[in-house]
């Protein structure tokens, strides 16, 4: 996050669920990150190895397609604006899943 | 196709009924065969002056339909399925409809049956045999009042073990239980409307099928051809060959609470935030034995599961599925996963539907919450929400018509109703909500608003499109909502006609339907003929409603979810917006105040 020309790190919790959380073996990390996505991406791989490769669609900087990836419970696919992450934020990963 | 048997149970005669090629066509099979048979009965007895508004669901002039489909037990992935339907359900006092998967379904057919059709009602218990191509009535005295594990048991011994598939009802529908359901293969259930209940009314116990006919296919080697495809698209897509299968359905618990539209403690909060303590993650880690699946179905959803020890402790039992661990928990405020595990139980051991029961449970919680229900009504018994052990209590009491469990046993609305406030009934059209908070998702809303059935989340399913898509559409707007609910809908009608599992559909559309459907029936079936069948069941369903004297007044949602905004979490300070939508969606489906018009019933051929 920029804050008077000047990049503040902010802290993100990242949380896994279903497949993810038995592959990673984690439920929940804290992230360290300037705010923008890529940011995020390295430091949770730096925390959880392969999470860049599995999250993150390197050519269009953004989420992979079938990921669900939600910031405060919105999914980002819905967000106009790029993501910027704030202190304090909590994102939850899904895998493809269903049920009814 | 086309081979029903038709009991009239009065009588006690047993006829063969077979539907004309035309109406075949027309309404495909399952769901929709049972409907143009329950347009005609309703027909015939408001030509003898029946007054159908009127008429009491547990009258013998109340019809019953069980109905397989094109698709059933042909190996058309996840074919397993059969649906059952009556003019009147003892909950909605509108149509009722259900379906189930296991193997009963395709028993029938090879019992040499399509469908069998209940009329009348019989003097003492009886149950009915199907055994290949030869039916009887037999005497149910012995097993009338028992559980429907020992129902099944002690059918089986007697008809040949694992030849037969048996559909029963438990305690709870001789009980008249307005929300019992019919359980087949010990654990699956045609689950909603009351439709067990109307079994109950007719003294039928049991349906036992069994035997080695042919399910017939027009064109056996494009259909397997057709069929391969089908199977590899199952297989290869992320939900269906991996995320059911792997963890069920109760997976959903996380994701539908980090989105906030958990409802929880009688959707008077939006998160539950004890959600990870019930989750599909808890229930595969603590309590998950094995996988069971359904009749010839590749992605084998059910669970086993087994509580160990304690006050909750279950040998052996399947499930608990998503909504029965929503409706029994966070709605509840119930966080202990071993007494949802007993509650889901009890609900298949006693013939309950499990989504009614959870939210009417939740329902007198909040009454007793608001000091609406007293104590010496309760007898002690607890009902708080988070009280677990007081909601297995209320599970059995409600089966048994035991104290409270009297009022339970009635629904949310006439329990709300008795106790002076409707308004806490979280039901529409008298049935009892699933697990999503439609604020949140207002494809839901409208769906939830619109669906024949009443409170029903699988008549056109929005959260595939709303939350669980890899793309998915902006879940709080209202634009483009009436065409995806009224589509979702009218495909869901085929799905339920032609008797597939309503999950392929994460991995099949229409266009595979229509290739499928067509070498099973040898008819030249278009992806738009197949729409418009769809529509076509939707409005006769509807139009069924309307002779019963239900109409757009009934098209909308607790007050609670259109004016209270979500307390908490990320769907805050969001109403159902209803009034946004509904206009829109009458209009795509021709219809006026809820009701088809002229002109769209012409069209439809109806
Ligand atoms: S997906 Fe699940 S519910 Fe559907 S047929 Fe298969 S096992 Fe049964």
């Amino acid at each position: 996050m920029m804050l008077n020309g000047c990049y503040v790190m902010v802290k993100v919790k990242v949380r896994f669920y279903a497949s993810l959380r038995d592959k990673y073996k984690v439920k929940e990390v804290e992230v360290d990150c300037d705010g923008g996505l890529e940011s995020f991406m390295d430091s949770l791989d730096s925390k959880v190895k392969g999470a860049r490769r599995d999250l993150f669609d390197n050519e269009k900087k953004s989420v992979k397609e079938n990921m669900i990836f939600l910031l405060n419970g919105i999914n980002v696919k819905n967000m106009k604006e790029p993501i910027k992450f704030k202190d304090g934020d909590l994102v939850s990963i899904f895998p493809p899943i269903a049920g009814g | 196709m086309g081979r029903f048997l038709d009991v009239n149970l009065t009588k006690g005669k047993l006829s063969d009924y077979a539907p004309k090629e035309n109406i075949l066509r027309m309404f495909l099979g399952g769901k929709g065969l049972a409907l143009s048979i329950i347009m005609e009965h309703a027909r015939n007895l408001a030509k003898k002056g029946v007054n159908l508004a009127e008429l009491d669901p547990f009258s013998p002039d109340n019809v019953l339909v069980f109905a397989t489909g094109p698709a059933t037990g042909t190996g058309f992935p996840s074919s397993g399925r059969y649906h059952v339907m009556a003019l009147k359900s003892p909950l909605t006092g509108s149509v009722a409809s259900a379906n189930s998967g296991g193997e009963w379904g395709p028993y029938l057919k090879f019992a040499g049956y399509d469908g069998v059709i209940i009329r009348g009602a019989a003097e003492k218990p009886v149950y009915i045999s199907i055994m290949d191509g030869k039916a009887e009535l037999r005497d149910a005295s012995r097993i009338w009042g028992r559980n429907t594990f020992d129902t099944t048991t002690m059918l089986k011994e007697e008809h040949g073990k694992g030849d037969v598939s048996v559909a029963c009802i438990g305690p709870a529908g001789e009980n008249l239980v307005r929300f019992a359901n019919i359980i087949n293969d010990e654990h699956r259930a045609a689950g909603r409307t009351g439709v067990g209940a109307i079994m109950g009314s007719k003294k039928l116990k049991a349906i036992v099928a069994g035997g080695s006919q042919r399910v017939t296919i027009a064109k056996p080697e494009d259909f397997k051809r057709e069929q391969k495809d089908a199977l590899k698209k199952v297989k290869e897509n992320s939900i269906t060959g991996q995320g059911l299968p792997t963890y069920g359905t109760a997976i959903l618990v996380n994701i539908i609470d980090a989105h906030g539209i958990f409802p929880t403690r009688n959707f008077q909060e939006s998160v539950f935030p004890e959600a990870e303590a019930i989750s599909g993650e808890k229930l595969a880690e603590k309590y998950l034995t094995k996988r069971r699946a359904c009749w010839g179905c590749p992605i084998g959803c059910g669970r086993v599961s087994r509580v160990p020890s304690g006050p909750f402790a279950v040998e052996y039992t399947e499930g608990p599925e998503y909504e029965s661990v929503w409706a029994l928990g966070a709605d509840c405020g119930v966080k202990e996963l071993d007494a949802i595990i007993k509650a889901n139980h009890l609900c298949d051991e006693l013939g309950l539907d499990t989504i009614s029961m959870g939210a009417t449970i939740a329902c007198a919680m909040e009454l007793v919450q608001r000091k609406k229900i007293g104590a010496e009504r309760l007898q002690g018994l607890k009902l708080e929400f988070g009280n677990a052990a007081a909601m297995v209590e209320a599970v059995w009491r409600t089966a048994y018509r035991v104290g409270i469990g009297a009022d339970l046993a009635e629904g949310s609305k006439r329990l709300a109703e008795k106790y002076g406030a409707p308004e806490l009934s979280m039901s529409v059209k008298k049935l009892e909500m699933p697990a999503y908070d439609p604020r949140g998702v207002q494809g839901m809303t409208l769906n939830y608003a619109t669906a024949n059935r009443g409170g029903c989340h699988v008549s056109g399913y929005a959260i595939a499109s709303e939350v669980l898509a890899p793309q998915p559409v902006d879940r709080f707007t209202t634009e483009g909502k009436a065409q995806l609910v009224k589509t979702l809908q009218d495909f869901t009608c085929i799905v339920n006609s032609a008797c597939v599992c309503l999950f392929v559909t994460f991995a099949l559309g229409p266009s595979d339907f229509a290739k499928l459907l067509s070498t099973i029936t040898g008819w030249d079936l278009t992806e738009n003929e197949l729409l418009k069948t769809g529509e076509r069941i939707y409005n006769i369903e509807r139009q069924i409603m309307n002779m019963i004297g239900i109409d757009g007044k009934e098209d909308t949602l607790p007050p609670r979810l259109l004016k209270e905004k979500i307390r908490d979490g990320p769907a805050k300070g969001h109403v159902s917006k209803l009034d946004a939508m509904l206009p829109e969606y009458y209009e795509l489906r021709g219809w006026a105040n809820g009701v088809p018009k002229e002109e769209k019933l012409k069209e439809l051929g109806l």
